[in-house]
Formats: structure tokens, C-alpha cells, sequence
């Protein structure tokens, strides 16, 4: 089912539910996993997943269709997974570092996470950039998504998009030989 | 290992088993709880924008202005039309600040205007581009 279908699903009364449930389905795991590798633990990943698709139900109705629905989800997502992030640096007066080794020692620890060393170490290497080259991050290298979905998601410039890319990948490649 | 584009990219994360089966489910029955109270409710927006400050209003008038009437703020409210009492508070001088001090709220309202309001900075939360200023990474 597309787009299109999903949505006249969902705004027709009588098969709202199955519509949604249909969304649910179709974008379930894109969400999850771009929430997950910004929080790492997949408590975190699970209840902001569900926050999204509770959002999103609130408000589809009013989604106009001048953007793609699968960026208008990953806008969601990604405004509650740093809307997350900062509160959780409030709530609990963390430092930037403080956060970050929380979440490096998230890697080591947490159940749910499998791999190689070396795949551990530039999960490691990318939880120390900023937010939100993390995410510019994630979303390029291992969404594959281009420079223009990433502009539409985030409301910037694709030239911004490629200078954040390209620092982020300078910086991992400099944690990664320390 | 400098070059990072060498090392096989693989998502370490892994969900529990059954895990996308299941969250469809536990998501539509949030959504069922949750969808008749936390609709927005169009009607409490006017009763918020209109209604409220017309019973405030008409509270202080009863209270200040009226203390020996022999009518009460009950029959004093029913002669006056909401649209009039409207206007009247567009261009009077007091505000709404004044009016909520004068009169004492009993539980259920103020949690009807809570709702409202958190419903209402949902919306604007929704649209709020500030998060996305990443003109600065």
C-alpha cells in the first residue's frame, strides 16, 4: 500500500484504524531504528517509538501532502529524539560528556546490541558528535537517504547537510585511530 | 583504522524477537485510551476564548459593582448576550490576569483548561522548526 492509499485510509472514518494500523506496519521499523541509534537503549527507542506513532495519530489529519509522508514521520521522530536528548541532559544536569559516556557505555552493556569490535568502536566514535551531526550522520550513511529527503526532514540547506556530513566523518575518523 | 568507509556497515541494534509484530497492537490501544479525551475539543477552545472570561467577567461585576441588587449573577447573566459581553471585554481594560484572580477555580475546570492548553502547545510543538536550526553544526 503507498502513501496515497495509506492516507485516504486513514481519512476515511470507516477504515481509520485499519489505515493507521497499515502506517503503523509500513513504518514501524524505520522509526525504531532511527530513534534507536540516536538513544542506543531500546527502552528509550521503544516508548519514543510509540510517542511517534501516538503523534502522528493526533495529527495526520492536518498533514498536508506539500511534503512526502515518510519525511513528515522522520521529522517527528527525530524532533522527539532530540527533544529527548535535551531533557535528559536537564533533568538530570548532565554535562555534554556526561551523556555521551552514558550512552558509550550503553554499547558495551546494554542487552540488544551485537556485532563486531570494530562495528562497536564507530558506534562509539559517532555517539561522540553533536546531536544533531549524529543524526546527519545516521541518516546518510546508514539510511541512505539523500541530501534533499535529509534537507526536507531537518528544514535545512543541502549545503549545510554536506559540510555537516563531511565534518562528522573528519571527526569519526579521527576518534576512530585515537 | 583511519578510513571508516572500510569497516562493513552493520546496524548493531536488534530488537527483541516478536517485537514488530506486537507494537502495532500496544500502539492502536494507546491510541484507542487515548483518542476520545485527548482529541482537541473545538468547543472548549471557545469556552476557553469566550465563555470563561464572560463568567469571570460577569462574577466581578456581581461582585463589585452589583453588591445590593436584588437579582442574582444567575438572572443578571441570562439578560446579557455573549456576543455583547464579548465586545465589552475586547475593549475594556481589564484583563484576564484580573479576572482569573477573582474568581476561585473548582478542579475539574482547571484540569479541562490544562488539557486544552497542553493539546494546544502539542500543536505548536508539532510545527516548532526550532529544533532543526542546523545551520550551525
Amino acid at each position: 500500500m503507498d502513501d496515497k492509499e495509506l492516507l485516504s485510509k486513514i481519512r476515511n472514518p470507516q477504515t481509520r484504524n485499519y489505515g493507521f494500523n497499515m502506517l503503523v506496519r509500513t513504518y514501524q521499523q524505520r522509526v525504531y531504528y532511527h530513534i534507536r541509534k540516536m538513544v542506543i537503549d531500546h527502552d528509550d527507542a521503544d516508548d519514543l517509538t510509540q510517542e511517534v506513532f501516538i503523534k502522528i495519530h493526533r495529527h495526520i489529519t492536518n498533514f498536508r501532502e506539500d511534503a512526502q509522508l515518510f519525511t513528515w514521520i522522520y521529522r517527528i521522530a527525530t524532533n522527539e529524539c532530540l527533544s529527548f536528548l535535551q531533557k535528559k541532559k536537564r533533568r538530570f544536569f548532565l554535562p555534554i560528556g556526561d551523556l555521551t559516556r552514558e550512552l558509550t557505555s550503553k554499547v558495551d552493556d546494554a542487552p540488544l546490541i551485537s556485532g563486531e569490535d570494530i562495528q562497536k568502536k564507530l558506534q562509539k566514535a559517532i555517539i561522540r558528535l553533536p546531536d544533531k551531526q549524529r543524526l546527519v550522520f545516521n541518516m546518510k550513511y546508514y539510511d541512505d537517504l539523500s541530501y534533499e529527503q535529509m534537507a526536507e526532514i531537518t528544514n535545512t540547506s543541502v549545503g549545510a547537510l554536506k559540510a555537516s556530513y563531511h565534518h562528522a566523518v573528519k571527526k569519526i575518523e579521527e576518534f576512530l585511530v585515537e | 583504522m583511519k578510513n571508516f568507509e572500510n569497516i562493513p556497515k552493520k546496524l548493531i541494534f536488534e530488537a527483541p524477537d516478536g517485537y514488530f509484530d506486537q507494537l502495532p497492537g500496544i500502539i492502536q490501544s494507546r491510541v484507542a485510551v487515548q483518542s476520545p479525551e485527548d482529541a482537541p475539543k473545538p468547543y472548549l477552545r471557545y469556552a476557553v476564548q469566550y465563555a470563561l472570561p464572560t463568567v469571570l467577567l460577569l462574577a466581578v461585576v456581581a461582585t463589585f459593582f452589583l453588591p445590593r441588587t436584588p437579582k442574582s449573577a444567575e438572572a443578571l447573566l441570562a439578560l446579557v448576550e455573549t456576543e455583547q459581553l464579548v465586545v465589552y471585554l475586547e475593549e475594556s481594560d481589564i484583563g484576564l490576569d484580573e479576572l482569573i484572580e477573582a474568581v476561585e477555580f473548582d478542579e475539574p475546570v482547571v484540569s479541562a483548561i490544562e488539557d486544552e492548553v497542553y493539546n494546544q502547545l502539542l500543536l505548536e510543538d508539532l510545527s516548532d522548526d526550532s529544533e532543526f536550526d542546523m545551520n550551525n553544526l
